[in-house]
């Protein structure tokens, strides 16, 4: 029963640009008809269709066949002279007949995203009910929903689709449950398939939609991230190797004129007669440079389930620059990538609240990765340029290849004391995964060669665990 | 957190597929008592279709009916009625459409999201279609005068689809 040829490409073609328009003339008429609506302001809101982005038809070849039925009964019939078969082959032509009239609705839809809970911490279920009302006058037998959920957001209960009948005006409402991840998240138009009643031809539109989930950043907790000793003149929490007033002990020497008395060791004096005074390693703040990798290459994953290495990054950022911001430090804060971003170091309130605003708003730490994958040497040169003389860098990235293993070398060369905070993507099921898994670690013992401190920071522990689990390494 | 996310099935549904089972079952058992081709072609008929909305083939959905529609031309050869005829040919249209909607809609939406309300309208309009078609020629069959020649009422059938053809040339 496949007698009818495949439609050919400028059938479908024509059908195309026909189909553009009449959507677009659709929409048109259900804007300008006011009849229905009873001056309500809400419901009028809810009854303009929503602009189609594209709209094409598509045979489906449904009834394919339906007319050879017809003819190889008819002639059995006539060659067995049975009017019986005749009657059959007569039901053949009747549904031929019957999928020649049918042609595909121009739906005008009105479809409106509802979201559970608006604040929402990354992790939590969010609930989202979509509506979709037939705004037309046609009746749509058969209509086919698939909302425009945005790849980071995993939907998590229910189904983001629906198959439905609406009259005019008829409403029909499906609802699913996401995984709220960082960042503002807009949905994509949803796609419509409908059908008429034969459903010989369906037409397919893109149906532009409003609605974002933003979602802050959850509050990482502060992390306590040791700096390494390249400080600035002014006082706080990095213990230096010069000596002075503080806590640690540094070292005692003779007494001099002006020193404070509590300074004096009182002990040694009474012992041996000679004043000496105690040094004690003298406290100082930094400067600090926070980079994040935020490449194409770092949205890296195990599980499409799972955060992205990306999302970690910016959670760590914010936890390390929101602890040594409290400490006095000055944090700058910059991503290194195609969209760029540069923040000069600073303290105070208002600086932290920048950087925080920044991590969970700024694209250039969008959830979505960039569409460019071009080489990012020229930004990782504007950072250079930018990087104050005596700032540090915490570069937080998944290391995913062996370019920001020799960027970071190379800052760390310059002068700018490089720390590497790694989130693990942990991607290890596959042998490629594998293979990566094994490159990374390569990478991390490259940098710890080098001099570099590497904090590796699974996904299974929280960023302040593989602080401390790493600093023993350092200390010792 | 993985395991918890829902997988889409992209199978055929259900409510479409048990319409689709139970429309060629019917074919079968109208013109069964009669022939014994359709009792031969039925069983496989059925199997086939069963397997094709399983696992989502088109193509074994139009064997199947394919197979009950060879056994009642078969029948029809041999002197089948005209209403068990007109009966098992419409039904088994009716399971071929709600069939391949099934999978239609299997493909595009999944098994899990509601879908039936996409589904019965269709389904409906064509069995309500076959129904109209089948009882108007069954109703001219026998309201013709002295019955018309077998030659005559093939000849207009010819006509007809000659015109359908044309008219889908035409209308491309």
């Amino acid at each position: 029963m496949s007698a009818t040829a495949e439609p050919s490409e400028a059938e479908a073609a024509s059908a195309d640009a026909t189909g553009a328009t009449d959507a677009a003339a659709a929409t048109d008429d259900a804007d300008a008809d006011p009849a229905t609506s009873d001056g309500d302001a809400e419901t009028r809101a809810g009854r303009v269709a929503n602009s189609v982005a594209s709209s094409r038809t598509r045979r489906t070849n449904r009834w394919t066949g339906i007319t050879a039925l017809a003819l190889l009964f008819g002639a059995a019939g006539l060659l067995a002279t049975r009017p019986p078969l005749v009657l059959a082959a007569a039901v053949g032509v009747g549904y031929a007949a019957y999928a020649r009239a049918g042609d595909a609705p121009e739906p005008a839809l009105s479809i409106t995203r509802e979201f559970g809970d608006g604040a929402s911490e990354p992790g939590d279920e969010v609930r989202v009910v979509v509506t979709v009302r037939n705004v037309g006058d046609e009746f749509l037998p058969d209509l086919r929903i698939a909302d425009g959920v945005p790849d980071e957001l995993v939907v998590s209960d229910g189904v983001a689709r629906l198959g439905t009948a609406l009259r005019p005006g008829e409403a029909a409402t499906f609802e699913y449950a996401v995984t709220a991840r960082r960042g503002t998240h807009e949905f994509g138009p949803a796609t419509v398939v409908a059908r008429g009643f034969t459903g010989t031809i369906e037409r397919v539109q893109s149906v532009e939609t409003d609605g974002s989930l933003a979602c802050p950043p959850s509050a990482a907790g502060l992390v306590d991230l040791p700096l390494r000793s390249l400080t600035t003149p002014h006082a706080g929490r990095v213990s230096t190797d010069v000596g002075g007033s503080g806590v640690e002990f540094h070292s005692t020497r003779e007494y001099r004129v002006g020193d404070p008395l509590s300074r004096v060791d009182w002990n040694r004096l009474a012992r041996t007669g000679e004043p000496t005074t105690v040094e004690f390693r003298e406290e100082r703040s930094a400067t600090v440079t926070v980079v994040v990798d935020a490449r194409e290459a770092a949205y890296r994953r195990g599980d499409p389930a799972e955060r992205h290495a990306v999302d970690r990054s910016v959670e760590a950022a914010d936890g390390v620059a929101d602890a040594l911001l409290g400490g006095g430090d000055k944090v700058g804060l910059a991503a290194l990538g195609p969209r760029e971003f540069w923040l000069a170091p600073a303290a105070g309130g208002g600086h932290r609240a920048r950087i925080a605003d920044a991590l969970a708003t700024d694209r250039a730490f969008s959830p979505t990765p960039p569409e460019s994958t071009t080489l990012t040497g020229s930004h990782a040169r504007r950072i250079e340029q930018r990087l104050p003389e005596s700032s540090q860098v915490i570069l937080v990235s998944p290391l995913p290849d062996d370019w920001i293993v020799r960027r970071a070398r190379l800052w760390n060369a310059r002068g700018h004391l490089v720390t590497v905070l790694s989130p693990d993507p942990m991607v290890t099921d596959t042998s490629g995964g594998r293979l990566a898994a094994v490159e990374r670690a390569e990478r991390v013992s490259r940098l710890r060669e080098a001099g570099l401190r590497v904090v590796d920071w699974t996904a299974d522990e929280s960023l302040a665990a593989a602080v401390a689990g790493t600093e023993r390494r350092w200390t010792a | 957190m993985s395991d918890a996310v829902p997988e889409l099935t992209r199978r055929p549904t259900r409510a479409a597929s048990a319409i689709a089972v139970a429309a060629l079952g019917a074919a079968a058992l109208a013109s069964a008592p009669y022939s014994r081709y359709v009792v031969w072609t039925g069983v496989p008929a059925v199997a086939l279709l069963a397997i094709g909305l399983t696992v989502g083939s088109r193509r074994s959905i139009t064997f199947g009916c394919a197979t009950l529609l060879v056994g009642v031309l078969a029948a029809g050869v041999e002197g089948l009625p005209a209403l068990p005829t007109l009966a098992s040919v419409t039904a088994t249209v009716i399971a071929w459409d709600a069939g391949h909607q099934a999978v239609g809609v299997g493909e595009q939406l999944g098994r899990e999201p509601r879908t039936v309300r996409a589904e019965l309208p269709h389904v409906g309009a064509t069995a309500a279609v076959g129904a109209v078609i089948a009882l108007g020629s069954y109703a001219a069959f026998f309201a013709a005068p002295g019955g018309l020649p077998v030659s005559a009422v093939a000849l207009a059938l010819l006509g007809a689809v000659s015109l359908l053809v044309a008219l889908r040339v035409r209308g491309g």
